[in-house]
């Protein structure tokens, strides 16, 4: 008997960050739309992208507690490298904008 | 069964119920920072309470590291109880690349704390100096 949480409740709570993230992200889509001037727009949306990854993490940290496969790493590794790809684009955005 | 086998038997038992415990409250902190930062997300995007969006991921990222640890914490319990070297093989490398995130994760907010700390103060010093008004006689362009 694994020793671990159940594979469905892990998944289940998973679900709730994931389906905030994307709820981040498609209001951030709209916020953008909103905005005047392209940079403004840029920054809006990569700031609600950034957040929305940052939902999306969390629902992998709970994913992997039963999940334990490298794939399930991989993936939370590739997330926390857009986020950091995504913060240099922001930090730029910024210098251009001041 | 000796009495070195029935207390190995109790705590293998006892870990049984501890690991998912940990678990769970690793994926609690997780869940309550996601809440935390869905609740300022939605109080930022409808003018309630104007804070940065990088404060807003700070935040989330510091309940992100804590439940991290406590996954990290039901990694070491479970490695009492595996039973085969492969196994525990498996648990070291999840471990392991599980401190690596951490690592990372403390080290970005360590960053974006500094940097935030100097906006801040950078801001706080332009409100306190009053800027110099130069008399006429110093002020450029004067003459």
């Amino acid at each position: 008997m694994s020793p671990h949480l159940s594979y469905d409740l892990a998944h289940g709570v998973a679900a709730i960050p994931q389906a905030l993230g994307l709820l981040v992200i498609m209001a951030g889509i709209g916020h953008a739309a909103v905005a005047d001037g392209r940079r403004h727009r840029f920054v809006r949306l990569s700031t609600a992208i950034g957040l929305g990854l940052e939902f999306f993490l969390a629902a992998g940290l709970i994913r992997l507690s039963t999940t334990r496969t490298f794939e399930a790493l991989t993936v939370i590794v590739i997330i926390i490298g857009l986020r950091r790809l995504i913060n240099f684009g922001l930090r730029e955005a910024e210098k251009a904008l001041a | 069964m000796s009495t070195g086998e029935q207390v190995e038997d109790a705590v293998k038992e006892a870990l049984h119920v501890c690991i998912p415990i940990v678990e769970a409250l690793g994926a609690v902190v997780i869940l309550l920072g996601v809440a935390i930062g869905f609740v300022a997300y939605v109080a930022v995007v409808f003018g309630i309470r104007p804070v940065q969006f990088k404060v807003i991921r700070l935040r989330m990222g510091r309940f992100l590291a804590l439940g991290l640890e406590f996954q990290l914490a039901a990694d070491l319990l479970a490695s009492a109880v595996s039973p085969t070297f492969e196994q525990i093989g498996q648990l070291a490398a999840i471990a392991a690349i599980r401190t690596l995130l951490n690592h990372f994760l403390e080290k970005e907010i360590e960053k974006e704390e500094r940097e935030t700390r100097a906006e801040v103060d950078a801001c706080s010093i332009a409100q306190a100096v009053p800027p110099r008004v130069l008399p006429l006689a110093e002020a450029p362009h004067a003459a």
